[in-house]
């Protein structure tokens, strides 16, 4: 049973990634496989981004999967095979935007896990204002501690604000979640079965929209208001992965041996 | 069934009309009674008028606000807003945050017993108290803001982050300004107890009691406590009023009225 089986025809496809509409909510479905991150699934998403924006009467963007994966993290094969440590800094560049765009977005937002949200797939899902996880497969997970992998500074804090009093075990101790752990542990705001996520997960943004929805100004600038240490963090990290090449070149290296 | 009918014992020790201060079994409590009770420098003076004399009494062991009717706050008074000039407000701003520092350092502990509705600044007024106390069956709480173009302070996001913890709560009730009714708001920490009305008076006051203790706190030692546990509250408040915060809120209120 997939997710998209509720959904019509896609608005527009991009290299696996669909653009739906279900009444004036924008549905973004990941239909590849892991739907790791790399530089092509993130210029992807951007573009659709873009279209959610320019759509007037759009008043939420809900963002899923399809399959055994909503995102199961970066894509280190690809990161491995890249050429030059200005490339591999390019991406974390690339990709720290990106969250950040999903932060503060311009409308409501809310990941529909449909199964596995692993280290960047769980970055990802908390971008999100909302959380819905099925309660029948797949764990969401913050595994990084178990891969000796470390989360930008920025992450941290974004992370901790969303999760609140469980955050350390989520996040030192890597702590892996079922839809019904994660709703009863504060990291999800619902966890129907899987044939109800979609459904369930347009009447919680319709919940929150209300009639009118979000004046969209008043709405990003709250996020930026709200989530101003994320940003003023964000803006350093930015600088600072400028002054860290030389350690991305270790930690590239380091991510090919482990392959 | 009035709040003031619960307190039909007890005479006003001072009326000042759209506001009355009761004694009861040495508890003050400060009843407010001008319809949507919508701030305005009127009631922040007469507030400042009853707190002197609830300090100013040594056999005082704490303190309830609280209101008759269908609101305890409905916020800021817009209509005034709207009539006058942007230094006015922003006076008023000033003022009202004087007010918030007051109640949230207040040398004895304080609820705020919500007979109704408590809408953005009356929301903010109810979250500067320690105890917060949601008639069960109506009336909702929320931090409206964000849906209608409202803003605030900076120092505000301390406040409210310190009182509601970080984790999905916070960020619900400000980012997306969800409403809560008294079981809602008591099932996510927002309130402490969500009361029938005709006992909202009685549990508030028992409320009170039970973190009192027989001899209630020492006054200059929960002063300090307070000015301790609030210290990034009150320094980003001094910042607030150093920069042109307070100004940039005024403008924005300005145009916020005019919608």
């Amino acid at each position: 049973m997939n997710v998209s089986d509720h959904l019509h025809k896609p608005v527009k496809t991009l290299n696996g990634l669909e653009l739906h509409y279900v009444g004036d909510f924008a549905v973004i479905v990941m239909d590849r496989g892991e739907n790791r991150l790399n530089t092509d699934f993130l210029d992807c998403f951007n573009e659709l981004m873009d279209d959610v924006e320019r759509n007037s009467s759009c008043k939420g963007l809900i963002t899923t999967g399809k399959g055994k994966f909503y995102g199961n993290g970066l894509d280190l094969k690809w990161i491995a095979g890249l050429k030059s440590p200005e490339m591999f800094h390019e991406f974390f560049v690339k990709i720290s935007l990106w969250l950040k765009r999903i932060l503060v977005f311009p409308l409501p937002t809310l990941a529909a896990i449909n199964g596995h949200a692993y280290a960047g797939g769980a970055l990802m899902a908390f971008a999100h204002d909302l959380r819905v996880q099925n309660k029948e497969k797949g764990w969401l997970c913050f595994n990084e501690v178990f891969i000796s992998r470390q989360f930008q500074p920025f992450h941290y804090l974004y992370i901790r604000t969303k999760i609140g009093q469980n955050y350390t075990e989520a996040i030192v101790l890597g702590k892996r979640y079922t839809g019904s752990e994660a709703l009863s542990n504060g990291l999800v705001h619902a966890a129907p079965s899987m044939s109800l996520l979609l459904s369930e997960s347009v009447q919680l943004l319709k919940s929150f929209c209300g009639k009118s929805g979000y004046p969209r100004e008043s709405l990003h600038l709250m996020k930026c208001d709200v989530y101003r240490d994320v940003l003023e963090q964000h803006q350093r990290d930015m600088s600072g992965i400028g002054r860290e090449k030389k350690e991305t070149k270790i930690v590239a290296n380091d991510v090919k041996s482990r392959l | 069934m009035s709040i003031r009918s619960s307190l039909h014992l007890h005479k006003p020790v001072k009326d000042l009309k759209a506001l009355a201060l009761y004694f009861v079994d040495k508890i003050a409590v400060i009843v407010m009674d001008n319809g949507e009770n919508r701030i305005n420098f009127e009631l922040i003076v007469k507030f400042h008028k009853l707190l002197d004399i609830v300090e100013r009494n040594s056999s005082c062991k704490g303190l309830i606000t609280t209101a008759d009717g269908k609101f305890y706050c409905n916020g800021l008074d817009l209509d005034w807003a709207l009539q006058h000039s942007t230094e006015q407000v922003e006076e008023l701003l000033v003022q009202l945050n004087e007010l918030q520092m007051r109640l949230l350092l207040f040398p004895m502990p304080t609820l705020a017993a919500l007979n109704g509705h408590a809408f953005a600044g009356g929301a903010l007024f109810a979250i500067a108290h320690d105890l917060r106390v949601l008639r069960q069956d109506k009336g909702w709480l929320c931090f409206n803001e964000v849906k209608i173009n409202g803003v605030f302070v900076k120092c505000h996001f301390p406040l409210m982050r310190t009182k509601i913890g970080f984790g999905h709560n916070y960020t619900d009730a400000i980012v997306l300004g969800k409403r809560y009714t008294g079981p809602e708001a008591l099932s996510s920490g927002l309130v402490h107890a969500a009361p029938p009305i005709s006992l909202l008076l009685i549990e508030s006051i028992h409320l009170l009691k039970s973190f009192s203790g027989k001899s209630g706190y020492p006054r200059e030692s929960l002063q300090l406590m307070k000015s301790d546990v609030y210290r990034d509250v009150i320094t980003q408040y001094q910042v607030d009023l150093d920069s042109n915060s307070m100004k940039k809120a005024a403008e924005k209120t300005k145009s916020m009225s005019k919608l």
